[in-house]
């Protein structure tokens, strides 16, 4: 039953009363509304719903509900009337959508009730649709862009997360679920605490703080559990901001760094062992540019010594010559020809000493007993001992092993180093030499780790000892670390060349032995010299070039 | 008087030397200072021994020597070198110098040293 326009236009004139009131009020609500009987057949419907839909009150009389149902939404559709009619319910809510004449899609949110008779049974059914159509679209589109952005994120190696301002998940990756073993479901609405070891997690919830707190985007390396174990990354994490501008959650995004970092470490590693090879192989060719230096020294010592010893020779027999003559009443005369005599020896142990210094003649090592080679030392210096009022005393070691040593070589060391001991003591006028040999196992030292060469003295091995402490005034402790240096000396012009420390030292050096000077806390120097006792066999002496002869 | 060949690229030193052996009275030195021209003077001088340095340009003291030997002319002559070579024990190791008829001696030489060698070379012969 339709109410016709003229009735309704009657109405304009006269307050409606009665069911004609409730009829214009329901043509006239802004609701679109529509009235079916519990099988489904339209019975009424207002203005607003035919706007809505596009029909006219006619077209739509005698259709079904089902009619302007989307096909999607039939199945639905049914079920609702069905709890209705049954009574299980008197009205409910859905959304669902109408086709409209021009056959495009409203959709509406409903609201349904149902009008009984006095039996209680169903009699018809009001339905008020509210048009959601643009809302529906809008969540769509977001949805759909929110499945772009999902997917996008999902396709990241990095592991992709948000957190609300209280430290709570809202959005994570595939990467973090499949990395750290859970599911998106059981991470969002968790904080770190609840998924995280404490040590990782505290670190976490420190650096978003930082973040919240800066209130931008920052770098940090942090570590997580993945399987058994702690990997590296380095996380950009940045604060989420809404419409307003207002922080609203901490996004981060953590790239797995590991095996960089290991890389890094293998680099680091690899470029330390590269500068560790670069100093040895500078200080190598320091030792070859100094070997060089020596030799091309050699050559030229031995080309000096030959020139300068023929015009010596020269002299000397000038001054053979006048000697023999002397037809002079000049008293000075026999003391300048000493002085020039004097002259000429000198240059000629300068000359002795520079040869010796620069020259690598192969040893004529033989096996001896260190305590004979230090007898025959002590008997060459016997005279300067006496001179100057040395007391000598001597403590022999017994049954010492043999060292190898070219024997006169050796003795030149020894001579070397008690007449530098005898020259400190003589302006003394008397002094005490207390000489010692003995055998011991070499003491571990330091010089161990520096020893590269196979051949040099390390810990444990058996040497034989000469110890000497004299009672002169001891080294300054200045000079101290000079005294092996060529033609470094402390004595006046004409007692020393300044090269008999630095080839005693070249002598023992070539021995593979040790040599040192110290000053004793009292009084005097001792030196020290070992050599390898013979049990353990000595090594090859190293070829060096030999000096060409000029 | 002995007679004694002095080899020597010196012209200075055979001078000096000259003069002191001569001074003495008991020597006639004939000085040679271009070794090339030594075993001639040899062959006509006669010495009773020579005294010879090593490093001479032209021929050096040691082929002067072996060039002595190889003469039987010349071959008995005593020789003493001299040379202001470094490392006399290193010239003593010499081949030559082991045969025992030649003596080494360094430079610069104290004059009482080289007529003590020269006395003890001519005793031997």
């Amino acid at each position: 039953m339709f109410w016709n326009s003229k009735r309704k236009t009657a109405t304009k004139l006269k307050l409606p009363r009665g069911s004609e009131l409730y009829f214009h009020a329901f043509q006239q609500a802004s609701i679109p509304t529509l009235i079916c009987d519990p099988l489904g057949a339209i019975l009424e419907v207002n203005q607003a719903f035919t706007a809505l839909l596009g029909y006219t009150n006619v077209e739509l009389a005698g259709k079904r509900v089902s009619e302007i149902t989307h096909s999607s939404d039939l199945e639905s559709h049914h079920g609702r009337m069905t709890q209705l009619i049954s009574g299980a319910q008197d009205s409910l809510r859905a959304e669902k959508r109408y086709v409209r004449k021009d056959g495009s899609t409203v959709w509406g949110s409903i609201s349904v009730s149902v009008a009984k008779h006095a039996d209680g049974k169903a009699a018809f059914m009001i339905s008020q649709i509210r048009d959601i159509t643009t809302e529906r679209r809008t969540r769509e589109k977001l949805l759909e862009s929110e499945g772009r952005l999902q997917a996008i994120l999902d396709n990241s190696e990095a592991v992709i997360y948000g957190k609300d301002l209280n430290g709570r998940y809202i959005l994570v990756n595939r990467q973090f679920e499949t990395i750290f073993g859970m599911s998106r479901e059981r991470i969002i609405g968790s904080n770190d605490a609840e998924i995280f070891p404490p040590p990782q997690a505290e670190v976490f919830e420190r650096n978003d703080q930082l973040v919240i707190q800066a209130g931008k985007g920052m770098q940090f390396e942090e570590e997580a559990p993945v399987g058994n174990e702690l990997r590296t990354y380095v996380s950009v994490k940045f604060p989420l901001r809404n419409i307003r501008g207002q922080m609203v959650a901490v996004c981060g995004i953590s790239t797995d760094i590991t095996e960089r970092k290991a890389q890094e470490r293998e680099l680091k590693l690899l470029n330390e062992k590269l500068w560790r090879t670069n100093n040895e192989l500078k200080e190598i060719q320091l030792h070859l540019i100094q070997a060089e230096k020596l030799e091309s020294v050699g050559r030229l010592a031995a080309g000096v010594a030959h020139e300068v010893k023929n015009p010596l020779a020269l002299l000397s027999l000038g001054v053979d010559y006048l000697e023999g003559t002397a037809v002079t009443d000049d008293p000075n005369v026999p003391s300048i020809l000493n002085d020039m005599r004097e002259a000429v020896t000198r240059a000629e142990k300068i000359i002795h000493g520079m040869v010796d210094f620069s020259s690598d003649r192969q040893l004529k090592i033989q096996r001896h007993d260190l305590n004979e080679i230090v007898q025959g030392a002590e008997t060459l210096v016997r005279h300067e001992l006496t001179r100057n009022s040395i007391e000598i005393i001597n403590h022999w070691g017994e049954q010492l092993p043999e060292v190898s040593v070219d024997r006169v070589k050796i003795e030149q060391v020894l001579v070397n180093l008690l007449m530098n001991s005898i020259q400190a003591m003589r302006p003394m006028g008397s002094g005490r030499l207390v000489i010692s040999t003995y055998v011991q196992r070499l003491a571990v030292q330091e010089w161990d780790a520096g020893a590269r060469t196979a051949d040099h003295l390390r810990g444990g091995d058996e040497v034989v000892v000469v110890h000497i402490v004299d009672s002169g005034p001891g080294i300054p402790a200045a000079i101290l670390p000079k005294i092996f240096d060529p033609f470094f000396t402390t004595k006046p012009t004409g007692e020393g060349t300044g090269l008999g420390l630095s080839v005693v030292k070249k002598i023992v050096d070539l021995h593979r032995g040790l040599l040192t000077l110290e000053n004793n806390p009292d009084q005097g120097v001792t030196i020290t010299l070992t050599l390898r006792a013979q049990s353990a066999p000595l090594p090859v002496t190293p070829k060096t070039a030999p000096i060409p002869l000029p | 008087m002995k007679k004694i060949l002095v080899v020597d690229d010196e012209v200075g030193f055979t001078r000096l030397l000259q003069m002191n052996l001569e001074k003495t009275g008991n020597y006639s030195v004939r000085v040679v200072n271009d070794s090339t021209k030594a075993l001639e003077a040899a062959r006509t001088f006669h010495p009773d021994l020579a005294l010879l340095d090593i490093v001479m340009p032209g021929m050096d003291g040691g082929d002067l020597v072996a060039q002595m030997k190889n003469d039987p002319a010349l071959a008995k002559i005593p020789v003493i070198m001299l040379t202001a070579l470094v490392g006399k024990n290193e010239a003593s190791d010499d081949a030559v110098v082991q045969s025992g008829s030649l003596i080494m001696l360094g430079k610069p030489v104290r004059l009482n040293v080289l007529i003590q060698a020269i006395e003890e070379q001519l005793a031997t012969t």
